[in-house]
């Protein structure tokens, strides 16, 4: 009860007319000035209550499918939504995203199997350890500023390999920013409803393109 | 300082940026030319008979940078022809994703383009987190956009209008705030008008302009029977003396039947 004071207050402390900065390097000054309540939002069990994932709909990107389970949080009531995002031509590049609109616009965490290689400029550390290749997460660190990173797992050739199957790394996820369906399982996900049993892995962008 | 160790290092530091990812006959390649939001910037090369392609892999138009081309902007537009122009940058569309690329004849040519068109990318993203618009230009924008297209839901065909409509879908730049169906292979392009400023007012009075006078020369010509400017006349940008001259350019030019807001009725003469 304390905590949901506390938060509560705090919430509604905010800036309104805070501009939300996207930039890595730039610091997000809601993250900073809110650093603990940010770190307990993602480390409470958070809960959905779908056991099947069924990703179904295109998103508001070209040839992504996306499909958004509500999320409950111990200490919050406004809306706290997963979407999972799948590449309609590639299913192992998809994207986990946790949003809390409320307070950021953008993802307060997420996962990416594939895409932009993120560039973490922090001082102090040899240029090609600021350099974090896809598969990765993203969060904010205390400076408020957006960093990527490399779970051991991730790290592991054998396991890495294991986590480019969505359903896999969905649990991988669901550990590292502690959700799970219901009391302790975590979700099955199907990919336009498993539709004839093909799966896609074209990972080739230019396939099937003729340039000129 | 030991300059020799300081180039060296900063010379096998970069060097160990550039990183590969074999992805079927194309090969991604991780350049060491970063955005301003953080992102390295990847680059797609692939061989086809003679020549080789380099390519964005469609990433900058599908959102893969964390954002998205502001491509409605008039200031944003300029500064992409800009860079696409200065590195001889050529796109293709391709299941609804815009891919940008540049060829080599040679295999000599490659490092060359990668350079062209890592800055090009890398610029390409960067500008796109800019927000060129002031905050009271964008009120003033959705304002007036939500105001005029509640009124024309208002209509009794409503589902003849179809909002934030392409004419030609394999276009992406020939969006407008609405298109009625007159019937089947006739159409009325609706375009809204405001302004916060009277430089605002003028360039939304250009890109309307510059927008009917592209379709006019699309293949969809023969089938539009109506042009129709929505104009906000009670906007802050509406007043200035120049305004008027715009938009009497606006109609003479491309046959544009200009309705202020305060008229607003007449737009139902051209819906039938």
């Amino acid at each position: 009860m304390t905590n949901k004071l506390v938060y509560y207050v705090y919430l509604h402390s905010f800036t309104p007319n805070f501009a939300i900065e996207t930039m890595a390097s730039k610091k997000n000054h809601k993250v900073k000035d809110n650093y603990i309540f940010y770190n307990e939002l993602l480390a409470k069990r958070k809960s959905i209550f779908s056991e099947v994932i069924d990703i179904k709909k295109f998103g508001n990107h070209p040839r992504t499918l996306e499909e958004s389970v509500d999320v409950t949080h111990p200490d919050v009531s406004d809306k706290m939504v997963l979407l999972v995002d799948v590449k309609v031509n590639n299913y192992n590049f998809f994207q986990f995203k946790l949003r809390y609109k409320e307070f950021l616009d953008n993802p307060i965490f997420r996962f990416d199997s594939d895409g932009a290689t993120h560039w973490n400029q922090i001082d102090g550390n040899p240029l090609h350890k600021q350099q974090i290749p896809t598969p990765h997460f993203h969060k904010f660190n205390e400076d408020g500023v957006e960093v990527a990173y490399k779970t051991d797992h991730l790290q592991d050739e054998s396991k890495k390999k294991a986590l480019e199957d969505i359903e896999n790394c969905i649990v991988h996820f669901f550990h590292e920013c502690n959700i799970r369906v219901n009391e302790n399982s975590f979700p099955s996900i199907k990919i336009l409803s498993n539709q004839l049993g093909f799966s896609f892995e074209n990972e080739d962008p230019n396939q099937n393109i003729l340039f000129l | 300082m030991k300059f020799d160790e300081v180039l060296n290092d900063i010379r096998s530091s970069f060097g160990g940026l550039w990183l590969t990812k074999q992805r079927g006959n194309s090969l991604e390649i991780i350049t060491p030319y970063a955005t301003t939001n953080n992102k390295f910037i990847s680059l797609f090369i692939t061989e086809q008979g003679d020549d080789f392609f380099i390519t964005d892999g469609g990433w900058i138009n599908s959102g893969m940078y964390d954002v998205l081309p502001k491509d409605e902007d008039t200031t944003y537009l300029k500064i992409f022809e800009h860079f696409k122009m200065s590195f001889d940058v050529k796109e293709i569309d391709s299941q609804g994703v815009t891919f940008y690329y540049v060829k080599a004849n040679k295999y000599i040519d490659i490092p060359s383009r990668v350079l062209g068109f890592s800055t090009f990318v890398q610029n390409i993203v960067s500008i796109s987190e800019i927000d060129f618009e002031t905050k009271t230009e964008k009120e003033t924008k959705h304002r007036f956009y939500s105001k005029a297209t509640n009124y024309l839901k208002l209509y009794d065909q409503e589902e003849k209008l179809k909002f934030n409509k392409f004419l030609l879908d394999e276009k992406k730049e020939l969006k407008f705030n609405a298109i009625f169906s007159n019937s089947a292979g006739s159409i009325t392009l609706i375009n809204y008008i405001t302004g916060s400023t009277d430089s605002y007012f003028a360039s939304n009075i250009f890109k309307t302009n510059t927008l009917f006078e592209m379709a006019d020369s699309s293949k969809y010509k023969r089938h539009i029977k109506n042009k129709l400017s929505l104009i906000d006349n009670n906007a802050a940008g509406y007043l200035h003396r120049s305004t008027k001259g715009y938009l009497f350019h606006l109609k003479n030019h491309t046959g544009s039947e200009i309705i202020d807001w305060s008229e607003k009725e007449r737009i139902k003469e051209f819906l039938s």
